[in-house]
């Protein structure tokens, strides 16, 4: 796995995004609706206890006022000495008197008066109970616990099976004998008079007692039998909601009376909030994810393009083609590192032209010299036999001519590149020979060359053409023309000087002599093939220069490192 | 340096795991120790009687004890074979004490009850005290017939269980199904005590193919006229006179069976202690005296008042000759209505 990822440039650039998009969107998401959630249940936990105190309160201050009204009538003597009576008059004074004091709570519950033996004498509303045990349930306890009220579920079975809750008080003349009860009875209906407003109507209420058995529910409570699944979590040792509750319980006693108050409430939260919420996120990071991968994409092009694209600028430049070029616009450092490249590529190539051309130029002359050698050893031989003939017919100048045209031959079709300037000066003085002959005895030639120089080495035919140059340009129409060659070394350079004492040279032709230029030295084929061998035999600060002399005529001096026999070859 | 930034980055995401799973897991709501029942404050009670004879029993039991009961209602025949099926199962009976249930039903069961004489047994009806202790008696249940006072004039009342043989009332008795009803099988059983086996046959041509659903609706058939006589239980019938229908009742002169309901310790029972209480209070007087006042029964206690209650001839009914004859007998029953 680590090792694909390194692998590719985009991988790790793609791992890199998605930690750095997806991690904190998934956690700072679940986190927010882990908060959302804890905060949304405390405030639902902070709204079902309010609803429920408010329950609890009413409640409460039914039974204080019930605790009171039912302390005093069961001080009253009317009623003490009147509820076996049955007589009308006194019958109708005890009824004012239930009448006058339940008159706040006769909206929220019936009162009713029952005797010793547990009969139903007076009531308020309608006989809930014509008749109850003393010796059982709530009577014998209120008789038991005399100036207390006491409260207790009861179900009425004969009719209706509606439950009820009793309060009872019980009511004891002066000789201490119970001879009836206060009831306060309250009906499903009555709760729902007490509780009106006091929760919200979709929430569901349960009123249980202290054996957790249902007193009061709402409509819906009561059909889906909250009371009694609650009793059986608590029996059963649960927690009173449940996970898959699609509503949560909140409960609260009220007070010492014994009942409990429990409100149902449905979560704002559900599990189908939450899995949406959930949901939602896992499709946030699946978009952040493609984005990841676009981005990733791009980016990876981005830095990998042009890096791909120098390795084969780079390649092609291996393989010989200098052209290459990176085309790039960009400004940044990739930018800077191509045209680096470019410039590098560009350079590299002037300096191959560079070479190619000098060895272009060796190689031209080269083959103008052995060309300059077609046919030598015929010609030689001609020469020869031209030699002899003149000799027997006496014709001397045609023999010396021959002879001398034979020496120059000889030396200029020999394999070496290289010889002694003595043999150089032999042939030049050969070809002097010929040309006095051609211009007959025109001119003088003297040459003064120190003994020690004779033997330097210098490559062949260089100081003829330059004096020929000298009889055919530097004396041209004139008589008695002088060329003087001397030679001389000056600090290891061998310097020939070729002088005539002719009419010397334009400035423009001295200059052109001088510039090196081929195309600016036609006609001065001679010239230009000296300077250029010296210089690329010896480098460009060897070669050929030319003058115009002071005295008239000109000067031509070759200039080439001094070698000697034994150095060279 | 590599290895160390692995391990800090390992534990990051660890501490993220961790973080997101304790914010997922909503925190149980453990119920508060006040509000915990303690094991040895309960009881399970398996019961075969109407609620309104078991709720006021049961509520004033946990009232005075503490005891948090947990009521498994049901028939008795569906709840004894649900004890025994448990017991088959080996894994012990949930239930702890059977309240209600005719004791020739309990007898049959007997093997998955403990034997417990209760203290109080001096002042109980000897005639209703098992010898094996297996059960004991709650009330006594004659069996009546009833009849329409509208429809049928007293004096032409049946008064003995021969006349229900007789041509005048066939198709006119209502009679529920003793395959069912464990009432109705009593009332049978009883017949067949009284006047001989062979009494079946007539008896189940005088029913000319009517038989009732069950035996409240004998009642409600009598009352709507639908029927003129019914055979069902004094308890049932005095309630429903208390409720206003316009019925009377009659105690056959040969006698009529008073097979007493009882209450049996399951054995094994997880909660023996609350079981005995519980055992002990439907015979305490208190229970004994409102069954009697409020649910038309007559007590199995000596020493309490029936007052208004008529005294009627009691045979002594057989109840090992019906538990052994029952399987027979409904056999019987059942090709004789087909």
């Amino acid at each position: 796995m680590r090792q694909m990822i390194k692998k590719s440039f985009k991988r790790e650039i793609l791992l890199c995004f998605v930690i750095l998009a997806l991690l904190p969107l998934l956690l700072s998401n679940s986190f927010l609706i882990q908060v959302f959630k804890t905060s949304v249940a405390r405030d639902e936990e902070r709204r079902a206890y309010e609803q429920i105190e408010k329950v609890e309160s009413k409640l409460l201050s039914l039974f204080q006022e019930f605790d009171r009204i039912s302390a005093a009538m069961s001080k009253n003597e009317l009623i003490i000495d009147g509820i076996t009576e049955t007589d009308g008059w006194i019958r109708n004074k005890i009824y004012t008197e239930l009448y006058s004091e339940t008159s706040s709570l006769r909206e929220l519950a019936q009162f009713s008066i029952y005797d010793g033996e547990g009969n139903c004498r007076f009531f308020t509303d309608q006989v809930i109970l014509d008749h109850i045990p003393t010796y059982w349930g709530t009577m014998k306890v209120a008789k038991a616990h005399a100036g207390e009220v006491v409260i207790r579920n009861v179900t009425e079975y004969t009719v209706s099976n509606d439950l009820i809750l009793q309060s009872v008080r019980s009511i004891y003349d002066a000789s201490d004998e119970c001879v009836g009860y206060l009831v306060m009875d309250m009906s499903s209906d009555n709760f729902e008079r007490l509780l009106q407003s006091t929760f919200e109507t979709q929430s569901e209420l349960t009123i249980v007692d202290n054996f957790w058995e249902e007193v009061y529910s709402t409509e819906t409570a009561r059909k889906e039998g909250v009371a009694s699944i609650l009793r059986e979590r608590r029996m059963a040792g649960e927690a009173i909601s449940q996970q898959s509750d699609a509503i949560r319980f909140f409960m609260k006693p009220v007070g010492d009376t014994g009942l409990f108050v429990v409100l149902g409430r449905t979560p704002v939260f559900t599990d189908a909030i939450t899995r949406q919420m959930f949901f939602i996120m896992l499709v946030l990071a699946g978009i952040t994810l493609v984005l990841c991968l676009i981005l990733a994409e791009f980016m990876s092009v981005n830095l990998s393009r042009p890096i791909q694209k120098m390795t084969r600028a780079m390649s092609e430049a291996e393989n010989g083609n200098l052209n290459a070029r990176i085309e790039t616009r960009r400004v940044d450092e990739f930018g800077e590192l191509s045209r680096n490249f470019n410039r590098m590529t560009s350079q590299l190539k002037s300096y191959m032209e560079l070479q190619v051309r000098q060895q272009k130029e060796l190689n031209d002359a080269n083959i103008s010299m052995m060309q300059a050698q077609l046919n030598p050893h015929f010609l030689y031989n001609t020469l020869d036999t031209m030699k002899w003939v003149a000799k027997v017919n006496h014709i001397p100048e045609l023999a010396t001519m021959s002879s001398s045209l034979a020496k120059i031959l000889r030396t200029s079709i020999s394999e070496h590149k290289f010889i002694p300037l003595e043999e150089e000066l032999q042939l030049v003085e050969s070809y002097v020979e010929i040309q006095k002959i051609r211009f007959f005895g025109n001119f003088t030639f003297d040459m003064e060359v120190p003994m020690e120089l004779e033997e330097c080495i210098v490559p062949k035919l260089i100081v003829q053409p330059i004096v020929e140059n000298a009889i055919l340009h530097g004396l041209e129409g004139k008589a008695d023309g002088h060329i003087f060659l001397n030679a001389l070394e000056k600090n290891g350079i061998l310097q020939i000087e070729v002088s005539d004492d002719g009419c010397g040279m334009a400035p423009e032709i001295t200059e052109r002599l001088n510039s090196r230029d081929r195309d600016q030295l036609k006609g001065h084929l001679g010239f230009y093939n000296v300077d250029t061998i010296i210089s690329l035999y010896y480098g460009a600060e060897y070669g050929v220069h030319a003058e115009n002399l002071q005295t008239g005529g000109t000067k031509v001096t070759i200039t080439l490192p001094v070698r000697r026999t034994n150095e060279k070859q | 340096m590599e290895r160390i930034r692995k391990h800090v980055e390992c534990l990051a995401l660890l501490a993220c795991l961790l973080m997101i799973l304790l914010l997922n897991g909503t925190a149980k709501e453990p119920i508060t120790s006040s509000l915990a029942i303690p094991e040895e404050n309960m009881l399970t009670v398996y019961t075969s009687h109407k609620e309104e004879v078991y709720g006021p029993i049961i509520k004033e039991f946990e009232e005075r004890t503490g005891i948090w009961v947990q009521v498994e209602a049901g028939g008795t025949n569906e709840l004894l074979e649900r004890i025994a099926a448990e017991a088959a199962e080996g894994e012990g009976t949930q239930g702890d004490i059977m309240f209600g249930g005719g004791v020739d039903s309990l007898s049959v069961y007997s093997s998955y009850f403990q034997s417990y004489t209760s203290t109080q047994v001096q002042k109980l009806n000897p005639d209703y005290i098992d010898e094996e202790s297996k059960w004991t008696s709650l009330s006594s249940l004659p069996i009546v017939f009833i009849y329409n006072n509208k429809l049928v004039y007293s004096a032409g009342t049946p008064r003995s269980w021969e006349e229900l043989l007789d041509q005048r009332w066939k198709g006119k008795i209502a009679f529920a199904d003793p395959r069912k009803s464990g009432t109705s099988f009593t009332a049978l059983s009883t017949m067949l005590q009284i006047l001989g086996e062979d009494s079946m046959e007539p008896f189940t041509d005088n029913l000319d193919g009517h038989i009732s659903e069950d035996s409240g609706a004998v009642l409600d058939e009598v009352i709507s006229g639908t029927r003129l006589i019914g055979i069902t239980l004094e308890e049932t019938a005095l309630k429903r006179i208390a409720a206003g229908a316009d019925i009377g009742m009659v105690y056959p002169k040969e006698g009529t069976s008073a097979v007493p309901d009882g209450c049996a310790i399951l054995a094994g029972a997880t909660h023996q202690k609350n079981a005995e209480l519980f055992l002990e209070f439907t015979i305490s007087e208190d229970v004994q005296q409102y069954l009697a006042q409020e649910c038309y029964r007559r007590p199995v206690r000596t020493d309490i008042q029936t007052k208004g209650r008529q005294a009627f001839a009691e045979i002594t009914y057989d109840i090992d000759w019906t538990g052994k004859r029952q399987k027979a007998l409904l056999k019987e029953w059942e090709a004789c209505v087909r």
